[in-house]
């Protein structure tokens, strides 16, 4: 009540109103306070913290810190398990991104037509999502070992499969699949939103245009999915790039480093190996590649968002 | 209202400072101690321990907290931050490390201002393992040797008699002990389930003259002498007469024996003590390892120490002093996980007469 009348005397730009909403804008930092000090405290200052540490020898123990210039970057840069670490990771990211947004769109699709049992697959395809990573990493660790549920199943098959998690050869991808899977339900829940938010009445539009099933997914469904998809694509490169619960629990970014991505690398470096210096210099080395190849993809193409 | 509001805030700090001084009060800060869990049995002989200490010590309490899983991992971490307990259970294994990272006390002084501590009954050996640059940075509480286990019934049905001698031995025993038991063409007795950790391949390494690392640090991994070694056991795997844990759907080797996938497998005294409380229906027997070149086997080393950084060092020392002391060496003795490292300790106990034991010291 009290805005309304505010904006019908004094409407914006208006000298006479920048009291007010210096006033309002106090009143509003005052609020946002508490998450500003909690945020800085956690976030901001050890983001900072790991450009400065990252040019140091730290590991813990001795108090002090060492000024070793760029020596960490070189090393890196040497490294043959970091660069190993940037292709698990890279690997990784394409692979499950692209495949858990394509299951989950499908699985959307599946469960919001009107299908019998249709509350019972919706449930059995989010429980992944609240099922704890650690227990799912168990149970497929299960599944994956050498006498385990799928060997057995393919044993049927005629088919001798190997030790998943053992083999360098299938290791990463076993892994992804387990992401893909534990994802997908969580990311389906996103494009049922998505679906909803389409108005009925574009698809009977469509419908009397006289267009068929694909053509309404083509040109209904899926622009109108663009701003999910945007998320849920988004999320996921987020989500793929900071991996790191699934490796712990059932490959240890082994075996011969084929599972170490660049968190579990990090995590070796700081907390196994205690060189926090070197970590931090992974964390900021792959902040710059990955600036670097944004801006690179800007100027090959330039039509790209 | 607006005063009634401040009250129980009031009473808030008032029962804080209270009970922060009721704290203050009582008797002074416990010791802290912690270690690993390798079976039940170390559990309660451990709170046995902490029992028994402070009905000898009036005045003084102990924590006990054990760290279930990764333990090196949060141990670490605590000794990085200075948050560790004042007594910490280490393995001799990390010494080299612990020492680089400067955490640990240096427990000679100690040592030297208590007359009724006795060192010199410890094995010379195991007080060596923790031993580093002259100075010994903590005290062995027990120790074994890796011997090899083996199921006597699968031995029998091999027409087997005596456990093999030597790698010609082990390696043909192995291959008539892989067997597929239940007719359904697929192999599921194998002959030696091998463990994965490093220490598991040393005692081959070393029966052949070889070394991981020298003695001037060198890694001689590449050396003719491990290699052949490492081949020797890569032949047997590749052979599908031997078998990792995880081939075979176990969590660690002993698991595979328990389970009756493998025949063969080698382990220390604490996996005697897992057979009995886990797979109480599976016999086993055990023998020194199969010879090599030259006879060897690794010996683990576990025991205490106290970190750097712990605010009561004096008060750490009692209770090191008590669980590596002749009297707390009787007490683990009982729990069949070790060794007793005092030689007193193990006379008592006639370790020598025990045909389990034995082999492992």
């Amino acid at each position: 009540m009290l805005s309304k009348a505010i904006s019908r005397n004094t409407g914006p730009g208006r000298p006479a109103d920048m009291p007010e909403r210096r006033r309002e804008a106090r009143a509003a930092y005052f609020f946002l306070l508490p998450a500003l000090i909690v945020l800085s405290l956690f976030a901001f200052s050890p983001l900072v913290f790991i450009f400065v540490v990252a040019f140091f020898d730290w590991n813990l123990f001795r108090a002090d810190l060492h000024w070793v210039e760029a020596a960490n970057f070189v090393e890196l840069a040497g490294d043959e398990r970091f660069l190993t670490a940037l292709r698990n990771t890279t690997v990784y990211v394409l692979g499950v991104v692209p495949a858990q947004t394509l299951l989950a769109l499908l699985l959307a699709l599946a469960v919001s037509w009107n299908i019998p049992a249709r509350g019972f697959f919706r449930a059995a395809f989010y429980i992944p999502a609240i099922t704890s990573s650690v227990v799912t990493s168990i149970i497929f660790l299960w599944i994956y070992s050498k006498p385990g549920l799928l060997n057995y199943v393919l044993f049927r098959f005629g088919i001798e499969g190997p030790d998943w998690i053992g083999s360098p050869k299938y290791a990463l991808g076993a892994i992804m699949a387990v992401n893909v899977w534990s994802t997908s339900g969580y990311f389906m829940v996103a494009f049922l939103a998505g679906l909803r938010n389409i108005p009925a009445s574009l698809y009977e539009a469509a419908r009397i245009d006289g267009a068929g099933p694909w053509a309404r997914f083509q040109y209904v469904t899926v622009p109108g999915l663009k701003p999910t998809l945007f998320f849920v694509v988004t999320l996921g490169i987020i989500g793929t790039f900071q991996v790191f619960d699934q490796i712990y629990m059932m490959s240890a970014g082994g075996p011969v480093n084929a599972t170490t991505t660049l968190s579990y690398f990090v995590y070796n470096s700081a907390f196994r190996y205690f060189r926090f210096g070197y970590a931090a210099a992974a964390v900021v080395l792959f902040a710059i590649i990955l600036f670097v190849t944004r801006v690179q993809r800007r100027i090959i193409r330039p039509e790209a968002p | 209202m607006y005063r009634s509001g401040i009250t129980p805030f009031g009473s808030i700090v008032l029962w804080l400072a209270l009970f922060l001084s009721g704290c203050e009060q009582q008797d002074a800060v416990p010791i802290r101690l912690t270690g690993w869990i390798a079976s039940p049995i170390e559990e309660t002989l451990t709170r046995t321990f902490v029992d028994t200490f402070e009905q000898r010590h009036p005045g003084l309490s102990v924590r006990y907290e054990p760290i279930a899983a990764n333990y090196m991992d949060k141990l670490l971490l605590m000794l990085a931050t200075g948050t560790a307990p004042d007594v910490i259970m280490i393995e001799a294994f990390w010494i080299p490390l612990l020492v680089e990272y400067d955490v640990l006390l240096p427990l000679d002084d100690f040592i030297g201002r208590d007359p009724g501590f006795f060192p010199d009954d410890f094995e010379p050996v195991l007080l060596d393992a923790f031993r580093s640059g002259g100075a010994l940075y903590g005290l062995p509480k027990d120790h074994s040797t890796l011997a090899l286990y083996f199921n006597p019934d699968m031995f029998e049905e091999a027409g087997l008699a005596v456990p093999p001698r030597n790698w010609d031995e082990f390696a043909e025993f192995a291959r008539r002990l892989t067997r597929d038991t239940d007719g359904d063409t697929r192999i599921d007795q194998y002959g030696y389930g091998h463990a994965e950790d490093l220490e598991y391949s040393l005692p081959f390494v070393w029966q052949n003259g070889g070394d991981f690392i020298d003695g001037r640090g060198r890694i001689v991994f590449a050396e003719p002498a491990s290699v052949e070694a490492l081949n020797f056991l890569r032949r047997m795997k590749t052979g599908g007469i031997a078998v990792m844990p995880s081939d075979v759907g176990a969590a660690w080797n002993m698991d595979a024996f328990g389970r009756r996938r493998v025949a063969m497998a080698i382990s220390g005294l604490w996996a005697a003590n897992f057979l009995n409380e886990t797979y109480a229906s599976v016999p086993y027997r055990v023998a020194v390892l199969p010879v090599g070149k030259l006879p060897a086997s690794v010996a683990f080393a576990v025991g205490y120490g106290i970190p750097k950084r712990t605010r009561n060092p004096e008060l750490a020392w009692r209770l090191l002093r008590y669980l590596t002391g002749p009297e707390g060496g009787r007490i683990w003795v009982k729990s069949d996980i070790g060794l007793p490292a005092r030689r007193s300790v193990a006379q008592e106990a006639a370790i020598e007469r025990d045909p389990l034991k034995r082999v492992f010291s």
